[in-house]
């Protein structure tokens, strides 16, 4: 029996994650985007050169390295696993890993999960989709902290940065050290039904996207089928997103159809785009959000 | 038309068709991108209009797809042993065979140079 690779060391992590953290500015930089803002990280690979495809095969994502390099995501997975995938599939290839499949199948046979690369991948996805200054602002906006916040306000901050709710609190304790351990074990026993029971009153069992007024990204990306809760007397321009009914905290809307749907308060003084892709979306991310073609 | 053009016509449409589904697009869509007539999209992929070297290059770039896996001219799965392929999953092992058998064949219809040309000439 092969020997198991040794886990990493505790400094070889840290000196890991201060790569990845460096790369992660880095690739903001060359993507245009700034060190703080929530990023469409399918934008991002697409400025850095990088091609984004999703598919229909039970898998998380694989990056295909070459003259035209590509992530390729599965859409079975939920929105926000996706976007992290992507990420991590992003890590990879800006620090230059490819294998041949023979060499992929020898290195999973001794171990998968000690693997330094894959530790460079996800601390790289974590940094990239949530830099400290943003993750500081969408706190301090709205008046939290995150060492106190309870698991509605992180689930409120994750969907700021369009990432999972157990992803940031894993990012806040293991990445930026904003939470300790303790507390990220303890916010992960709220179920996520519960949580969305918390924000909008009452049980909803599709996946609920909150955008209040502090929010940090001018889009927020969702797909058919999935609930979104805006700021109070926020209009949509377009049926695409259908208004279903207000709450104490927001107004209740549906992704109908996909397309982009301007989102605006009636005084003008908060807008958004939500861009809705249909669900389970195979295709070039670049065109997920085409209004759909009636004739079809 | 002689029956082996139209065979290849035949084939050629298919993987149009299932080009354009890759990519996420729809009939409508494609039209309004190159500037053609919906009808003309549905006849091409049908296989009842012959569709020019000029637009499979278009259809190619627009699909994300190479023109000689399109034309019929590159194998329609991938060779795992191809040291051209370089990936980076970390669940490849993971996949059953099924799955492994799809993305080889998708990866094999993925352009892989990026001034491909209209001959093909890729993996």
């Amino acid at each position: 029996m092969p020997a198991l690779r040794p886990a990493i060391s505790a400094p070889d992590r840290r000196a890991l994650a201060s790569q990845a953290l460096k790369a992660a500015v880095a690739a903001r930089a060359k993507g245009g985007q700034n060190q703080q803002s929530p990023i469409c990280i399918y934008g991002l690979s697409e400025a850095l050169g990088v091609i984004v495809r999703f598919n229909d095969i039970n898998m998380e994502g694989m990056y295909e390295k070459g003259e035209r390099p590509r992530i390729h995501l599965s859409a079975k997975r939920p929105l926000v696993r996706r976007a992290y995938n992507c990420a991590h599939e992003l890590g990879h290839h800006i620090f230059k890993h490819g294998f041949s499949i023979d060499e992929l199948k020898e290195d999973a046979r001794e171990s998968s999960w000690d693997d330094p690369k894959e530790f460079l991948a996800d601390t790289f996805a974590g940094f990239v989709l949530m830099p400290i200054v943003g993750l500081r602002q969408s706190f301090s906006s709205r008046g939290w902290n995150p060492a106190t916040a309870s698991a509605a306000q992180m689930y409120i901050v994750a969907c700021d940065f369009g990432v999972g709710y157990g992803t940031l609190l894993t990012h806040l304790s293991a990445g930026v050290g904003l939470i300790s351990f303790a507390r990220a074990t303890a916010l992960r026993k709220a179920t996520l039904k519960s949580i969305r029971t918390e924000i909008v009153g009452d049980a909803i069992l599709n996946h609920l996207v909150v955008a209040d007024s502090y929010r940090l990204s001018p889009v927020l990306d969702v797909e058919v089928g999935m609930r979104v809760l805006l700021p109070t007397g926020v209009e949509a321009a377009d049926p695409n997103l259908k208004f279903e009914r207000d709450t104490q905290t927001g107004r209740l809307f549906k992704a109908e159809r996909q397309g982009i749907v301007q989102t605006v308060t009636p005084d003008g003084a908060w807008a958004n785009f939500v861009r809705i892709a249909p669900k389970e979306y195979i295709g070039l991310a670049q065109y997920r959000h085409l209004e759909e073609d009636s004739d079809e | 038309m002689t029956e082996s053009e139209g065979n290849r016509r035949s084939d050629i449409a298919g993987r149009l068709r299932e080009a354009r589904k890759l990519a996420g697009l729809s009939q409508g869509h494609v039209a309004q991108m190159l500037g053609l007539h919906r009808p003309s999209v549905t006849e091409i992929e049908s296989g009842n209009r012959r569709v020019s070297t000029d637009e499979i290059v278009k259809l190619a770039e627009l699909y994300d797809v190479s023109v000689a896996w399109l034309v019929g001219d590159a194998p329609d799965k991938v060779d795992q042993s191809d040291p051209r392929l370089e990936l980076a999953a970390r669940e490849l092992t993971k996949l059953k065979g099924d799955d492994l058998d799809r993305l080889l064949k998708l990866l094999a219809a993925m352009r892989t140079d990026k001034s491909e040309p209209a001959d093909g000439g890729d993996r």
